[in-house]
């Protein structure tokens, strides 16, 4: 310790978090090198120490209110019309594919509102899972972007 | 945090949020807004491109919300949403987190007093003007530790780094300014 110096590491310890060690204490007793060092950290604690927070020219929480609530709006929107869309597709098939199924099967036996449930049942679960699919890949997309 | 917000628990605040009221996340915004402005500023100079920064973490937050495990504070898990927007903004504009350490290079200003170099107010501006030539990622690092008085566990949480690599970029940080303080002096 008498010949090397005391390392950035040690001084800054000291200074920063108050740890010091006994041999590091001797050594500075007699370094004038050291106690300079020791003495520039110190400084630089106490300049560190009335450093000012800073501040944005903005208003942040109206800026992202905002922003949120007109994201809220845009999917609401965007909701609204893929479930319309959605509806449609699902209304339009058993219109047009009932009374196929009804020939081709002839499945007169069954009650037609059964076989209206029925299709309605299988459109609802392919969509559904369309649906599902659309929201993990969309879930996905936001985790990389993250 | 404001006593407002002592009130709630994350947990709480979370639930309020999930439920609809947006005036809840204001609350977190208002929070968390000074940790998110130290990371954001300290890496970005174009303000335009912080108040896009800022929107786009927010917004990441509150579309990411029902995701949040509890595993940290939630004003951790927002800094950390802040540091890794902001990495990505950096990489698209191509620019380093570290190793861009500039040298002290500049000179004072011509006509200034030495004499009053020495009041503290100056030391500040010397002190930000040397914070602000380091590279963006010891810029926050310095300011996570020393402004906002984070534990390095804390700080380790928000940018995904080894506590022993947050340590030792600390310490390289100080001794960048310490050196570069000494020099302006020396200088004169």
């Amino acid at each position: 310790m008498k010949s090397m110096h005391l390392t950035d590491e040690l001084l800054q310890d000291y200074v920063f978090t108050g740890i010091l060690y006994e041999n590091a204490t001797k050594h500075l007793a007699s370094c004038d090198q050291c106690i300079a060092q020791l003495k520039a950290y110190q400084n630089l604690s106490s300049t560190l120490n009335t450093l000012a927070v800073e501040t944005f020219s903005f208003n942040t929480s109206s800026l992202v209110i905002q922003k949120i609530e007109m994201r809220r709006k845009k999917k609401k929107i965007e909701l609204n019309l893929f479930y319309t869309s959605l509806l449609g597709l699902i209304l339009v098939p058993v219109y047009f594919i009932l009374p196929m199924i009804v020939t081709a099967f002839n499945v007169q036996l069954i009650d037609n509102a059964a076989m209206v449930l029925l299709v309605t049942g299988t459109l609802c679960v392919i969509s559904f899972l369309v649906i599902d699919m659309f929201r993990t890949q969309k879930e996905k997309e936001l985790k990389i972007s993250l | 945090m404001s006593n407002e917000s002592n009130h709630f628990s994350d947990k709480t605040i979370v639930a309020i949020i999930l439920n609809g009221n947006i005036q809840g996340f204001a609350i977190v915004v208002k929070n968390t807004e000074q940790l998110v402005t130290q990371i954001v500023r300290k890496m970005t100079t174009n303000e335009d491109d912080q108040k896009d920064l800022v929107q786009d973490i927010y917004l990441k937050a509150y579309q990411y919300l029902p995701s949040f495990q509890f595993k940290s504070k939630l004003s951790t898990w927002i800094a950390n949403i802040a540091y890794n927007t902001t990495i990505n903004y950096l990489q698209k504009k191509r620019i380093p987190i570290i190793g861009i350490e500039k040298e002290n290079e500049d000179k004072f200003i011509e006509g200034e007093n030495p004499e009053l170099e020495t009041i503290k107010t100056e030391a500040v501006e010397i002190l930000n003007a040397e914070i602000a030539k380091l590279p963006p990622l010891y810029q926050t690092l310095i300011t996570l530790y020393h402004l906002e008085e984070l534990p390095n566990k804390e700080i380790s949480e928000i940018t995904n780094l080894p506590e022993g690599t947050i340590k030792s970029y600390l310490y390289r940080a100080r001794r960048i300014l310490k050196d570069n303080i000494n020099n302006r002096y020396k200088s004169e």
